[in-house]
């Protein structure tokens, strides 16, 4: 136990690269190698024994998770290292950026260029062979995909925390929606192009599934949301406009 | 409020003094509140909310209450005011998103004055209005603002011209969870004692029950799953009522402080604005405290007595539309059910 403390504490006792919602990532090094150090740490304001159920089930999956969509040979994090009492996992550093800062800051202007339009098709078909495999990523918006440096081609996803195993069209439909909502949050003037490059590789990346199945599902989701008014099909003038 | 922040919050080119007097009735409250600016000043403020005997809020019962205290709820604003009707430079009206035949009373309220005083209607969208008169009073420029109440559980960002939805919930809000399960487990109505509701009331003492549902979608959330394992539970194990209570709560803002941060993350805000009738959650309002002091950013909830339903906020609103010239002809200000927030102009913002 004391051994498994010191190990924790030494893990997380490099830089810290960010607070994410649930984790703090940090940047350690080994042997001149750079390591990303992902610790889920139980908070205050959460119950200790929610805290602990999500802790535990969550890094378990991710892990998981890297596995298997490195062996289906998605560019994701080569993982390392786990530590699920502690909630710790240890993963390989991916050189690039993120997109959301690629599309804000490196290249004001071009954000509908054709590397531009190269990077969401492919994200597209990247995410189509995410689910192809059965897994949803849960949170894959644009500040979880990175562009690797060298020829700002491929991409990474990052994050797989809130990550599960599903075939289910409403789960796929749930990774697009907060797809295209992190980009109307961020970038709202890019979104039709964005979404149209993006669905156009994701139904060059699907195996194995029904591509209208998700995209029905996805248009049902938006119409979910509060006050939505296409929702309200009939009695578009009635007497009730008063 | 001293000008000078106003003057840092908001974009207003006409300086000049206004009164302005506004109209709630989106759900329960009829509320009319008279502001003048500048100085800001809130000269009246009045209110009659409805209160269910039993049930929930049956729109024609609220409705009934709403017009037989319309009239009376007009007359205190004016007379509070110590103003004359002539003094009144424009009518705001909240015309929605809310309950139908709750907001055509507002909005038959305000024709009526509007074409009598011959002063401009100005049109404000009800979620706006509770994160303006929140922005004011706390003097946040640039929040991410958690719309919590009844109906609504929604991250909200400024962004190019327009508030946008980052977050929300997929099915019922925060109020509406609470509400519910308050209503089907027998311990509520009254749904509010001294402050507090039913279920933080009946959670006093409770423990933790392993194994409910916790959802969070990315910046979104649902609530629907937690409420049916929550009153399944409490059905079976009618003694355990308090440890359901406690589970439910401690689950429900947990998955609200999740989809919070995550927000905060993906849009790099450094302040939370709490806003709308569940930021008078003292429990929730703790939690969030010690989530923005662990993450040093600013954290304020909007004083307790506006965050429910109320006239001062539409009016408030409405100066800052006012100012801007935003008016809408009496025979366009019909009532709107679905009003969304991104649909809605920010003039005003700097």
């Amino acid at each position: 136990m004391d051994a498994l403390e010191e190990l924790a504490g030494l893990l997380t006792s490099g830089k810290m690269l960010s607070m994410g919602a649930e984790a703090a990532v940090y940047l350690t090094s080994f042997m001149g190698e750079n390591f990303v150090v992902k610790y889920r740490f139980p908070k205050k304001y959460i119950h200790p024994l929610l805290a602990e159920e999500l802790i535990v089930k969550r890094t378990k999956r991710e892990a998981r998770v890297l596995l298997n969509t490195r062996l289906n040979g998605l560019c994701v994090p080569r993982l390392f290292f786990t530590m699920l009492s502690k909630g710790i996992l240890v993963m390989e550093k991916i050189n690039g950026s993120r997109l959301d800062e690629l599309i804000g800051k490196v290249y004001p202007g071009e954000e509908q260029s054709t590397t531009f339009s190269r990077i969401y098709y492919n994200i597209g078909v990247v995410l189509g062979k995410l689910h192809s495999m059965n897994i949803i990523h849960g949170d894959f918006s644009v500040s979880n995909l990175m562009i690797k440096d060298e020829g700002l081609t491929e991409l990474c996803i990052i994050d797989f925390g809130l990550s599960d195993f599903s075939n289910d069209p409403e789960d796929r439909a749930m990774d697009l929606r907060i797809l295209f909502k992190s980009m109307e949050s961020r970038f709202p003037r890019y979104l039709p192009s964005f979404r149209d490059k993006v669905i156009q590789g994701y139904k060059a990346g699907i195996t194995g599934f029904n591509f209208n199945s998700v995209i029905q599902r996805l248009r049902e989701m938006e119409l979910r949301g509060r006050y939505v008014k296409e929702r309200r099909r009939k009695h578009k003038t009635s007497v009730h406009n008063i | 409020m001293e000008n000078a922040v106003i003057q840092s919050l908001y974009n207003l080119p006409r300086e000049r003094n206004s009164v302005i007097l506004g109209i709630e009735s989106t759900a329960h409250t009829l509320g009319i509140g008279i502001v003048s600016y500048p100085p800001f000043e809130i000269l009246s403020d009045i209110r009659f909310k409805y209160n269910p005997q039993t049930g929930g809020l049956h729109p024609r019962l609220v409705t009934e209450y709403m017009v037989s205290n319309a009239g009376n709820a007009l007359e205190k604003a004016i007379t509070e005011a110590g103003i004359k009707s002539s003094d009144i430079d424009g009518i705001a009206v909240a015309l929605g998103p809310g309950i139908g035949p709750q907001l055509r009373v507002g909005a038959t309220l305000a024709r009526a004055l509007a074409l009598s005083l011959k002063k401009p209607l100005i049109p404000v969208n009800h979620a706006v209005a509770h994160i303006e008169i929140g922005r004011l009073l706390c003097g946040k420029k640039d929040p991410l603002v958690v719309y919590i109440s009844g109906g609504n559980t929604q991250l909200i960002v400024y962004k190019e011209t327009r508030y946008r939805v980052v977050g929300e919930t997929l099915d019922i809000a925060l109020g509406n969870l609470l509400d519910i399960f308050s209503r089907e487990t027998g311990i509520a109505p009254p749904y509010i004692v001294n402050g507090r509701h039913a279920v933080d009331i009946c959670a006093e003492g409770g423990s933790f029950i392993r194994g409910f549902p916790y959802t969070v979608k990315g910046q979104d959330i649902s609530y629907s799953g937690l409420l049916t394992a929550a009153l399944r539970y409490a059905m079976k194990n009618p003694h355990a009522i308090n440890n359901v209570c406690y589970t439910l709560r401690e689950i429900a803002f947990a998955q609200l402080i999740e989809a919070s941060e995550r927000a905060l993350t993906s849009t790099d805000k450094k302040e939370i604005l709490m806003v709308g009738g569940v930021a008078a959650n003292d429990c929730l309002h703790g939690k969030y405290f010690e989530m923005s002091k662990e993450r040093r950013i600013d954290y304020c909830r909007v004083d307790k007595m506006y965050a429910g339903d109320n006239g001062v906020m539409i009016a408030w609103t409405g100066v800052l539309g006012y100012l801007h010239g935003l008016s809408v002809p009496i025979e366009n200000a019909v009532a709107r059910q679905r009003w969304r927030i991104d649909e809605v102009g920010i003039p005003w913002m700097p």
